[in-house]
This record gives C-alpha cells, sequence and structure tokens, in this order.
C-alpha cells in the first residue's frame, strides 16, 4: 500500500474543524488507533468516518488493523501462563461485583425476567440437582457450590439488565428523556469519574440544532451534587445544569444557546468535593 | 481463521458477562497485550497487573465496539495503548508547563522526563528505529506516546502548531512501522 503521508507537513491546527478531508482523517486514523487522541476529538474523527466515502472507510479499518497487528518493535516475551487465571479471576470479580451494585436497578420493571432468568434454565436446573447430590454428602463443597451458584446468578441478574433497564430508565427519567434517546441531532456524552472511582454513570445528550439537552445519572453515590458544564470553541466554560442524586436515576432537561452547541466539550464537577468528571 | 467467531458476536458475549466468550477473548489477543504492556512498562509485575486491567476494560466497554468502524484487534489495541497512557500518566510526577519552560530553554527537543521505556535488549529494536526518524518525529513520539504527554502539551513544550505535532506524530508512528517490517523481513 503506498504510504499515505509522503507529502510535507501543513500547519493548520485542525482545532476547530467539523469535519476533515481524507488526508486528515488517514492522519487521525494513525493517532487514534495509537490511542493518542483527547476524547473530543476522538469522537470527531469517528463521526467524520461515518461521513467517509466507504473506500476511506475501507482504507481506514484496513490502516488501524495493520498497526494494531503490527508486532515487529515489541519484545519477544510471551505472557506467563499463570497470567489467564489471573486475569480469568479479575474479570469475573468486577462482573461479580457490578452485578451486586445494579441488582436493585436490575428490579425495577424487571422481576419477573429476572425470576425466569433465574430458575427458568435447564442448566441451572441441572446445577442444584447436582448441588443437591453434593449437599448430601459433602458439606465442604457445599460452600464451593454456593459461591458458583450465586455468581451465576449475578450474571443472570446482569442479562435482566440489559434486556429491562430501558423502559425502567424511561419511567424513572421521565418523558422528557425519550425524545433524547435515538434523535439524530443529538450529540451523547458519556463521562466516568476522573479519579478512577467506577461507581455511576453520567450521559448528557446535547441537542445540536435546538439547543437544548438533558442530562441523566445512574446510580451516583447518595445524595451527590453534580454540575454539569459546557465549554465552547473558544474556551469559555459555564454551568448547564445540575443534578442531586436523591434516587437512583435522577434526570433533568435543560437549556443552552444553540450558537455556542458546535465542538462544544461536555465535563462535570461534584458540586461538594469538586472531582471532576470527563 | 475460518472458524473463528466474528468478532460483534464475541463482544456482545463478553459485554454479557459470558466466561467462555471471556477466555476466547484472551486467548486470541493476550500476547499482543502482554508485550505492549511490557515495552510500556519494562517490568513483568507491573505489566501483568495492567494485563489485567485491561481485560476488566474490555469488559466493561465491549458493548461499544462496533464491528462496522473496526476489527476486534483494532479494538483491543486502542484500549490497551489508552490504558498503558493513562497509566503512565498516573505514574509519573511531570513538570507543570511553567516549570517546564524555565528548565528547558537551552533545548525544545531535549527530552523533560527520562523516557518510561528501558533502553534494554527487549527494546533494542524500538530504539534503533527510534533513531532514524527526524528528531522532531523522535520528540513528539517520545513525549506523546511514551512519556503521556497530551498532543497539547507536546505542542507548547516544543512552541510548535497543533497539527505540525499531529502530522510528526502520524508519519513518524508509520515511518517507525516500515522500519519495524523492513528489519523483520530482512532477518
Amino acid at each position: 500500500m503506498p504510504h499515505p503521508f509522503d507529502e510535507t507537513a501543513t500547519n493548520n491546527t485542525m482545532t476547530h474543524e467539523t469535519t476533515y478531508n481524507p488526508k486528515r482523517l488517514l492522519e487521525l486514523a494513525v493517532l487514534d488507533a495509537y490511542g493518542l487522541l483527547e476524547p473530543i476529538e476522538s469522537d470527531l474523527f469517528n463521526r467524520s468516518f461515518h461521513d467517509a466515502p466507504a473506500a476511506i472507510q475501507d482504507e481506514i479499518k484496513l490502516l488501524q488493523e495493520d498497526l494494531a497487528l503490527d508486532t515487529s518493535l515489541l519484545p519477544t516475551d510471551m505472557p506467563p501462563l499463570s497470567l489467564r487465571k489471573k486475569v480469568l479471576d479479575a474479570v469475573a470479580e468486577t462482573a461479580d461485583k457490578e452485578a451486586q451494585r445494579l441488582a436493585p436497578l436490575a428490579l425495577i420493571g424487571a422481576r419477573a425476567s429476572a425470576a425466569q432468568a433465574k430458575f427458568g434454565s435447564s442448566k441451572q436446573d441441572a446445577l442444584w440437582r447436582t448441588a443437591a447430590i453434593v449437599l448430601f454428602g459433602i458439606s465442604v463443597v457445599l460452600g464451593v457450590i454456593t459461591l458458583d451458584v450465586q455468581r451465576k446468578s449475578n450474571q443472570n441478574a446482569k442479562i435482566a439488565i440489559n434486556t429491562s433497564t430501558n423502559n425502567a430508565l424511561f419511567k424513572m427519567a421521565g418523558s422528557e428523556f425519550v425524545k433524547y434517546v435515538g434523535n439524530p441531532y443529538c450529540q451523547v456524552f458519556r463521562l466516568e469519574r476522573k479519579d478512577g472511582n467506577a461507581n455511576g454513570y453520567l450521559r448528557v445528550a446535547v441537542n445540536e440544532r435546538f439547543g437544548n439537552g438533558y442530562v441523566i445519572g445512574i446510580d451516583l453515590e447518595d445524595n451527590e451534587e453534580i454540575i454539569i458544564q459546557g465549554t465552547t470553541q473558544s474556551g469559555v466554560t459555564f454551568e448547564l445544569t445540575r443534578i442531586t442524586a436523591d434516587s437512583p436515576i435522577v434526570g433533568r432537561e435543560f437549556d443552552l444557546d444553540p450558537s455556542l452547541v458546535a465542538g462544544m466539550t461536555i465535563t462535570a464537577i461534584d458540586a461538594k468535593t469538586g472531582k471532576r468528571w470527563v | 481463521m475460518p472458524n473463528e467467531e466474528p468478532d460483534y458476536r464475541l463482544m456482545r458475549r463478553v459485554a454479557l458477562g459470558e466466561e467462555a466468550a471471556v477466555e476466547e477473548l484472551y486467548d486470541r489477543y493476550c500476547a499482543l497485550v502482554f508485550k505492549l504492556s511490557i515495552q510500556f512498562l519494562s517490568n513483568n509485575a507491573e505489566a501483568e497487573d495492567a494485563v489485567q486491567e485491561i481485560f476488566v476494560r474490555l469488559w466493561k466497554t465491549a458493548d461499544r465496539f462496533d464491528s462496522r468502524k473496526a476489527k476486534l484487534v483494532t479494538w483491543v489495541m486502542l484500549i490497551t495503548r489508552r490504558h498503558l497512557i493513562d497509566r503512565i500518566r498516573k505514574k509519573t510526577v511531570r513538570p507543570k508547563q511553567q516549570e517546564f519552560t524555565e528548565q528547558h530553554e537551552v533545548s525544545a527537543t531535549e527530552s523533560p522526563i527520562p523516557s518510561n521505556i528501558s533502553i534494554d535488549e527487549r527494546n533494542a529494536h524500538l530504539w534503533e528505529a527510534l533513531q532514524t526518524l527526524s528528531e522532531m518525529q523522535r520528540t513528539v513520539i517520545e513525549r506523546a506516546y511514551f512519556q503521556g504527554f497530551t498532543l497539547r502539551e507536546v505542542s507548547r513544550q516544543l512552541d510548535a502548531p497543533l497539527g505540525t505535532v499531529k502530522s510528526a506524530l502520524s508519519r513518524g508512528l508509520l515511518r517507525l512501522r516500515e522500519r519495524g517490517l523492513k528489519d523483520a523481513t530482512s532477518i
């Protein structure tokens, strides 16, 4: 494949562009593949990718795949065999914690499906039968089996969340929320706590055409007050709205000047501690 | 691999928390993830910790994978590189911009802090390849990729437009890859 960047460099900053020409798109594709784009640039790259002709999209996919598979300059060390179990245990442990944390949410409007998932499968029946036999003779194995069943139940609860939480969200977040879901004029920002605390989610939908928006917070800390901020392309930061976590799901609609929306960055800050969401 | 499960289906199962799917994901990509981790961290114990965190992050983000936009290996390596850069940013105490300017007036391309990558046999090929790049390309790669500075920070440090930094970085990374492929085929 010919080298895509043999031409001389340009000094354009690319900061305020809303779409990219193919050459720049390929240039950004390299930076994206190496994880070097800031979130806002990454979003813009993704949007430009979707708007690009199919041939350019294919070229980008191929280039990024080549870069991902390139091991020529990597060390030749191989992972120790013991690492496999550590990784699988780490994922299972995180999944268990997450399922336990979200279990109350799964019950919102999903009790029936959760119960069905928990007791309805033949795999579970077999497991219980096996457990009953083992329980009869060996009390030590009881503990192990019980833990295993608990973990599988948590997994089932997670499946139930995935299939039923949407309805619950609509009920709790209010009717305003619905008009932002799947709206082609809405850009959705996913915010996570900057300090690495995995609890809680914030999603901010901004309607680029009409200038209004909606923030939804899920499973935030009790009574946590979050300020949602917007930063314009010119670097001016202002408060869009704020929410207080007085229930597992909180949401609020807000208005903003449509002329400020293009290229706006959304962040959030804890009103009490000052900790940031990005 | 003709019998390999399609990317999107595997990640859907990973998102649902199926153990077998996570095992499949690990078996496919553990070598790549580990090699990159050990290149960044130069320490087996840290690299193993990072691999565990990366696979947890892959599980958490599995529902965001879009097979129309990228192959799974691209997604896995993107998450891996982001995680390793984040880890370096958390681990390294970096000078603030003002301190940096005061301390480094002699040469804009002098490295502000020691690189996280160790110059040992393990990374010999990488160091050799870096030496073949222009000074600008080498500097931006070391700072942005291996030291965890953002592109805006690098732009301010070098007093160069952001677009120039991006272009130099992109070209430098592609030249590194070409150099690596050339070396690999000449062995």
